[in-house]
C-alpha cells in the first residue's frame, strides 16, 4: 500500500533504449485528482482523473481497469444543442499537458462493480498508455453533490 | 487601493443621495437571477405521466402555484443527472421549510424501460425524498418534453456497447417553473448550489403567482 502510494506519486520514466545504445525518457505523465462517484443505485459508478502529460510527446490511453469493477469503459459526453449525447472512447490520445477526464466531458463508467462503493472509500484505478505503461492511481469514491477532491498542492494548472 | 478608496466614495455618494429622497427608488431593477433568463417566458407544459406507483399525475394541476423544477433524465446518465438531483437535494436540506414547502421538484425518467419504478425510487430518494418521479410509455415522455420545450431524448443506437446497453442522448437543464407557471429561466449543466440557493427564493419573491 505505501509502496503503491509514492510509485503512483511519482512521474513513471518509461525509458526507451535506441538503437545506438542510449537510453531516452520517453513520456512522463503524473495522474492527480482523481475520484468514483458512489452509485446511486445499481452496479455502474463513474469515475475521473486528471492526466498531466509533462513530456513533448503525444500518448495514448489503451485500457483502463479497477480490481473494483469488472469493466471499465471511456465515454465522451458532447454538447449537441441543448442536449447532451454520449461517446464511447476507444483510445484516448493524451498530448503534451493537462487532460482532464470531469463530470460533464469525459468519464470512466465502472461496470458490473465487485462490491458496493459508498463515499469514504477507496478504490484502485489502472491505466494502461501506449508509451507510458501502466500507472495505477488510488481514488476516493464521493458523492453526488460533494465537491471532487482538490487536486494535490503543487500540481500545475493548465 | 485607490480603486477601491474610489468605490467606496462613489458607495457613500450614492447612499447620501439616497437618503435625501422621502422614499425607495421607484423602479429599482431586481435583484438578477444566476442562471439564465429567457427572454420570453415559457408556459407550463401540459401533460399527464404516471407515478411510481402507476397513478396519473397531472403536471398542471399537481404542481400548480408550486415553483416546479422539472428534469428529463435517466438512471444510468454518469454525471448530468445524478449532479442535478444531488445538488438541487443538498440545497432543499439548506432552505428554511417556509421556502421548501412552496417547491416541488419533478424528474421524468427518458429510459422507461431500464427505469423500473423500483430503481427510479431508490436512485431518486438518495438525493431527496420528497422528489417526485414520473414514467410512463415511451411516446408519453417524448409527448412530455415536446410539450415542455425540451429536445426529447433520444435512445443512441449509432454508437456500439455491450450487449443489451446503450447510450442516450438527453437534455442537460433544469426548467424552473415560478409560482406563476412560468418559467422565467433556465438551469443548465454547470449551474452549482450555491446558484440554486441564491435563486429558489428569488424565484418565489419575483413571481410568487396567485396563490394555490
Amino acid at each position: 500500500m505505501i509502496r503503491r502510494l509514492v510509485h503512483s506519486a511519482a512521474p513513471i520514466f518509461l525509458l526507451t533504449a535506441c538503437a545506438g545504445g542510449e537510453v531516452t525518457p520517453n513520456v512522463v505523465l503524473h495522474l492527480a485528482g482523481g475520484f468514483v462517484y458512489a452509485p446511486a443505485a445499481g452496479s455502474e459508478a463513474a469515475g475521473y482523473v486528471t492526466i498531466d502529460n509533462r513530456s513533448p510527446l503525444e500518448d495514448t490511453l489503451l485500457v483502463i481497469r479497477s480490481p473494483g469493477a469488472g469493466m471499465v469503459h471511456l465515454h465522451r459526453q458532447v454538447p449537441d444543442g441543448g442536449m447532451v449525447r454520449m461517446v464511447p472512447v476507444e483510445r484516448l490520445p493524451i498530448p503534451p499537458g493537462i487532460t482532464r477526464l470531469e463530470p460533464g466531458g469525459l468519464h470512466l463508467m465502472l461496470m458490473a462493480l465487485t462490491g458496493t462503493l459508498s463515499p469514504g472509500d477507496s478504490v484502485d484505478l489502472t491505466f494502461a498508455f501506449v508509451s507510458a505503461g501502466e500507472h495505477t492511481v488510488r481514488v476516493p469514491v464521493i458523492a453526488y453533490g460533494d465537491a471532487p477532491p482538490p487536486p494535490p498542492a503543487g500540481e500545475r494548472t493548465p | 487601493m485607490p480603486h477601491a478608496t474610489r468605490l467606496l466614495s462613489a458607495l457613500i455618494s450614492v447612499t447620501i443621495l439616497a437618503g435625501c429622497q422621502g422614499s425607495p427608488p421607484p423602479s429599482q431593477a431586481p435583484e438578477a437571477l444566476r442562471g439564465p433568463e429567457l427572454a420570453t417566458p415559457l408556459p407550463k407544459p401540459d401533460f399527464t405521466l404516471l407515478t411510481l406507483d402507476g397513478a396519473p399525475f397531472d403536471f398542471r394541476k399537481e404542481t400548480n402555484g408550486y415553483l416546479t423544477l422539472l428534469f428529463f433524465g435517466y438512471t444510468h446518465c454518469p454525471d448530468v443527472c445524478p449532479v442535478h438531483m444531488a445538488n438541487l437535494g443538498r440545497v432543499m436540506k439548506q432552505l428554511p421549510n417556509l421556502v421548501t414547502e412552496r417547491i416541488k421538484v419533478v424528474f421524468v425518467t427518458t429510459d422507461p424501460e431500464r427505469d423500473t419504478p423500483e430503481r427510479l425510487r431508490e436512485w431518486l430518494a438518495g438525493f431527496d425524498p420528497r422528489f417526485i418521479a414520473l414514467t410512463g410509455s415511451p411516446e408519453s415522455i417524448r409527448l412530455a418534453q415536446v410539450a415542455a420545450r425540451v429536445q426529447p431524448a433520444f435512445r443512441d443506437t449509432s454508437v456500439a456497447t455491450a450487449p443489451g446497453e446503450y447510450l442516450i442522448g438527453h437534455a442537460a437543464q433544469v426548467i424552473a417553473y415560478a409560482p406563476d407557471n412560468m418559467a422565467h429561466s433556465m438551469y443548465p449543466w454547470g449551474i452549482r448550489q450555491e446558484d440554486w440557493a441564491h435563486d429558489l427564493p428569488l424565484l418565489l419573491e419575483r413571481w410568487p403567482g396567485t396563490g394555490r
